[in-house]
């Protein structure tokens, strides 16, 4: 328990005015990057390594971390508002967020998102004092192997929670995303795949501007495509303080979602997005009410928010322990704490043993903050809704515009993000999902590498790919899904299955 | 008009099956790479004609499985979409890159009050349409380019 | 709020500029009016973003201006690279890379029409390829494991064939003068390709040694031998045996990392950002911590003496994708000129 005691000291040591005034500006500017579509998390980090290489180490490192913590929760903003996710992150908060929204709720959805996604962070800050170095461990089990079968796993998964009553259609959508990732330049040996001689595809189609068009270019379509639009209500009445009975009612829920976020936090490589999934999955699962899941379910929104932002203080373990980042955002603060003298990697337990409860401690003030941003700016938020389309929807677009073209300058980005507009309005108007089509574009690379390279590694040999205890069990995991989302199988299994029979009578 | 009949789906599963062959084409033929001397379960068109595989079977299933929906098709305007699709269309391929990021904008965003906001008289939609675009021009801009130090297109 | 921070930067850079007037006589001294972007065409964390974040400091401070680093990873650093040479010329971006990179993106195809003769160069660090393997391995001297490496069962992990560790690895074959069995694995950069040897998944590395310092330190990594003629001294750890102990003939040729700013910009951009080089970086302390804590050989350098220095390097990288099958372009068209096969 001598963890808990030099967390405690550090927040002690912390708690002065100086912290107080870079916690606000920092999570403040967070909560504002990660709700303009566009604009990540691991864009927020890297401007702002720039910007504070003349601060001192801890001011440095606590902007940094306020930053990442801030715009993974503000991604939350637009995905509730807008129906368009501020950063990859939020994709599974828009399935239930924006519903909710579109039912007058919108400040009870914004207030019930704030406090999963504090008390996510709290659960994986407990989790980092605790855990961090035998976690940091336990991740590098994770091999090729195992990563294959995670990318497969998050598209099955992902396309059956989105594919409603057809999971087909979500699996297809999913397949067409890592159709996408295979344009350019493989992994493995660099052979530039599928571009047709042309040149700016070379380095494969952004993830950003793709999502950026998948989902906001697109819903401006959608919006000014419906007569009567079905925009976010403005007139949300109630109070955006949760009610405690909701909060009490999901608090399996918000456990559970907080373990699993940091759990794939700590895996290398695998970031919020997956987290968020997995946590939704997870909820949905358990859930009695699993039929309201998409449809505006408080519970899928609490296990969504709860998720992602868990990843941060999992994705925090590795980076710290290994200095292998858990995270994209990760990668860039390991680059920071370089610069401001912090080595991270398996000897910081002996060279600054107490960094890793500082870490901690100011991720405790970046959770404070949100949560009182969060009440304190949602009355603003909501007068987003206020707007008419005419004028909201010019302003959403131009920012889709901007926000993929400030990431890596790159006119030919804002192309992608047109045309993607355009594949996901009409994806969506014949009922595919397109959360899955983003998810198999982030994790195409990865599926794509890990089948190889584990393949190079067993010579040849697929056997290799079921031998191991984790493998076996996703290889499991994934078959029975699949079986169980064709049609017949599952009416068939449903009406055998004395629980499910007792829950329907 | 209606693009989730099942009729739709059909033509979708014969274009996702052309795809699908296209890629377990593109795969097969994509070099090997034996000059490198790579191993030869990791060429790079391995994935690729596992999707296009895996693409293929999911069409079929789709085209077997095509029915039209129940509900009745929802009140919409396809005028209305192409309208601002092309106008949004102009705006980020034509006019951001030749034109200044900020006339640009404030073109655009007028032109769009102008065009949808249909409650007010057109005098005054014109005025205001104009003073909003300029003033969202100049927001948005100057975002980007003082706080977080983005050079406009 | 953000403002407030610009605001104080601008500040210290105003501060800082102050001693650059005395710095440059014989030319008029650039004083850049907005941020210069340094595009660094590989992911955040690498070899070449580590040593571009530690200069980048400095150099903002001597030019009173904001140095912003961007990222633009892909297509082996083709993509950032051809976004740095199709940016205005002028002295505003400008990009960071392994030099030899720089000098064959047009032999290998990647960005067509472009030789080192497109940018002035300033070099910050030398960096060397260390061969190591799993701490639990059987493995304990380099020449146990080149005769291992003949045979089918050793695996490597690098970063891909351009990277440096596949040079190294190709550069051993070739040396070795036989077929080598052991199978190249790719990874995403260079720090999973190290940590896949310090997690057991491959046999060895042949990455740079700054990004395999933290792993060799922990006792996860058992440096075998050091790509160069003289033996890598880190802090904290023996000293590692130089690969001419193994192999006599090693050709080797030190792979120096700076900052490359396109031609075409006006002249007292160069002379300015040279003058700071000699001035500042030649005497940082930063840097040449960061040097030796990572076990990369401080070796700053700007202008003429620069590209002599890197010659060697580039030469060898194109004459090995020739004889690899891997050029479109001859060298010979850059003024490379390689031995005859």
């Amino acid at each position: 328990m001598t963890g808990f005691a030099n967390f405690g000291a550090a927040l002690w040591e912390l708690a002065t005015f100086t912290t107080l005034f870079h916690v606000t500006w920092a999570t403040l500017l967070g909560i504002f990057v990660g709700s303009l579509p566009g604009l990540t998390a691991t864009m927020g980090v890297a401007l702002l390594t720039t910007l504070t290489y003349t601060m001192d180490r801890d001011a440095a490192i606590l902007v940094l971390l306020c930053m990442y913590v801030g715009a993974i929760y503000g991604g939350s903003r637009s995905a509730i508002l807008l129906n368009i996710p501020g950063t990859p992150a939020s994709a599974a908060t828009a399935l239930d967020g924006f519903p909710l929204a579109q039912q007058g709720r919108a400040g009870y959805a914004m207030g019930l998102a704030t406090a999963g996604s504090a008390f996510g962070t709290l659960i994986g800050i407990i989790l980092l004092v605790m855990l961090a170095p035998p976690l940091a461990e336990a991740a590098l089990k994770f091999g090729s192997y195992e990563f294959f079968w995670l990318a497969l796993f998050g598209i099955v998964i992902s396309g059956q929670l989105t594919g409603g009553s057809s999971p087909l259609k979500g699996y297809i959508a999913g397949m067409l995303g890592l159709m996408v990732a295979m344009v350019g330049s493989d992994g493995i040996h660099s052979h530039v795949r599928l571009t047709g001689g042309w040149g700016e595809l070379n380095g494969g189609i952004g993830l950003i501007p793709a999502m950026v068009g998948a989902f906001g270019f697109a819903e401006v379509l959608s919006v000014m495509w419906q007569s009567v639009p079905q925009m976010a209500n403005g007139k949300s009445k109630g109070s955006s303080l949760p009610a405690l009975v909701d909060l009490w009612r999901y608090r399996l829920t918000i456990v559970r979602s907080g373990v699993i976020g940091t759990l794939v936090g700590i895996i290398p490589g695998v970031g919020e997005d997956i987290g968020a999934w997995a946590s939704y999955a997870a909820a949905r699962r358990k859930s009695p009410e699993r039929d309201q899941f998409g449809k505006g379910s408080t519970e899928g929104l609490t296990a969504a928010e709860t998720g992602n932002s868990a990843v941060v203080p999992g994705a925090l373990i590795p980076a710290l322990t290994l200095a292998v980042p858990g995270s994209a955002p990760a990668a860039v603060l390991i680059a920071a704490l370089f610069i401001h003298g912090i080595r991270p990697g398996p000897m910081i337990m002996l060279e600054a043993p107490t960094f890793i409860y500082s870490v901690a401690a100011m991720m405790v003030f970046a959770t404070i903050a949100i949560g009182v941003f969060g009440v304190a700016l949602t009355p603003l938020f909501i007068q987003v809704l206020r707007i008419p389309r005419a004028w909201l929807m010019p302003v959403v677009f131009t920012l889709c515009v901007i926000g993929p073209y400030a990431l890596t300058q790159r006119i030919f980005d804002i192309w992608v993000m047109v045309a993607f507009g355009i594949i996901g309005f009409l994806m969506r108007q014949m009922n595919y999902p397109v959360a899955p089509l983003v998810l198999g574009i982030i994790l195409g690379d990865l599926l794509d590498k890990s089948l190889r390279r584990g393949l190079i590694l067993s010579d040849g040999d697929v056997t290799a790919f079921f031998t191991r205890p984790i493998s076996a069990g996703f290889a499991i995991i994934i078959a029975t899904s699949i079986i169980l989302s064709i049609g017949p199988v599952r009416r068939f299994v449903a009406a055998r299955n004395p629980f499910t029979r007792k829950a329907r009578g | 008009m209606r693009l989730d009949s099942a009729r739709a789906d059909r033509i979708t599963a014969v274009v996702l099956i052309a795809m699908g062959l296209v890629m377990l084409w593109a795969g097969y033929t994509m070099d090997r790479l034996e000059i490198r001397r790579i191993h030869p379960s990791s060429i790079p068109g391995l994935v690729p004609m596992m999707l296009g595989v895996g693409i293929c079977i999911c069409a079929v299933f789709l085209f077997l499985g095509a029915r039209d929906p129940d509900d009745p098709p929802p009140a919409a305007s396809w005028r209305n979409m192409l309208i601002a699709g092309v106008w949004s269309g102009l705006f980020a391929l034509l006019m951001v890159g030749n034109l200044p990021f900020y006339a640009a904008t404030a073109i655009y965003v007028a032109g769009f009050v102008i065009i949808f906001d249909t409650g007010l008289p057109p005098v005054k939609r014109a005025v205001i349409g104009c003073v909003f675009g300029i003033l969202a021009a100049g927001i948005i801009g100057a975002l980007f380019r003082y706080a977080f130090l983005v050079r406009l297109p | 709020m953000n403002n407030k921070v610009t605001a104080s930067i601008a500040a210290l850079g105003l501060l800082a500029t102050a001693p650059m007037a005395a710095l440059a006589d014989a030319h008029a001294t650039w004083q850049p009016d907005r941020p210069i972007n340094i595009i660094v065409p590989w992911s955040a964390g690498g070899s070449t973003d580590q040593v571009t974040r530690v200069v980048a400091p400095i150099l903002a401070e001597a030019l009173g201006t904001d140095v912003v680093v961007v990222n633009q990873p892909g297509a082996s650093g083709s993509i950032g690279t051809k976004a740095a040479l199709d940016a205005p010329r002028d002295g505003y971006t400008w990009t960071a890379n392994a030099v030899a990179n720089n000098a064959t993106y047009a032999v290998t195809g990647l960005v067509e029409n472009t030789s080192i003769e497109d940018y002035e160069i300033y070099l910050s660090v030398a960096n060397v390829p260390v061969v190591s393997v799993n701490a639990d391995s059987e493995y304990t001297d380099f020449a146990q494991l080149l005769e291992a490496m003949k045979g089918s069962g050793v695996t490597i992990g690098t970063a891909g064939v351009n990277s440096s560790g596949g040079m190294a690895m190709a550069a051993i074959g070739e040396a070795a003068e036989g077929e080598l069995g052991a199978r190249m694995v790719t990874y995403d950069g260079g720090a999973p390709a190290v940590m896949a040897a310090a997690s057991g998944e491959v046999v060895a590395t042949t990455q740079l040694a700054v990004e395999q310092t933290e792993m060799i330190r922990a006792g996860r990594l058992r440096a075998l031998t050091v790509l160069s003629d003289q033996a890598l001294e880190i802090e904290g750890i023996d000293a590692i045996p130089p690969i001419t102990d193994f192999m006599p003939d090693f050709p080797v040729a030190s792979d120096y990392f700076g900052i490359l700013i396109p031609t075409g910009a006006p002249d007292e951009v160069y002379a300015t950002v040279e003058a700071i080089w000699n001035d500042k970086i030649a005497n940082s302390p930063e840097l040449k911590a960061y040097a030796k804590d990572r076990g990369a050989v401080f070796a700053p350098s700007a202008g003429a003496a620069a590209l002599e220095k890197a010659m060697p390097v580039i030469e060898a990288e194109a004459c090995a994708r020739v004889t690899r099958g891997e050029a479109v372009v001859d060298p010979s068209e850059f003024g490379i000129t390689c031995a005859a096969e």
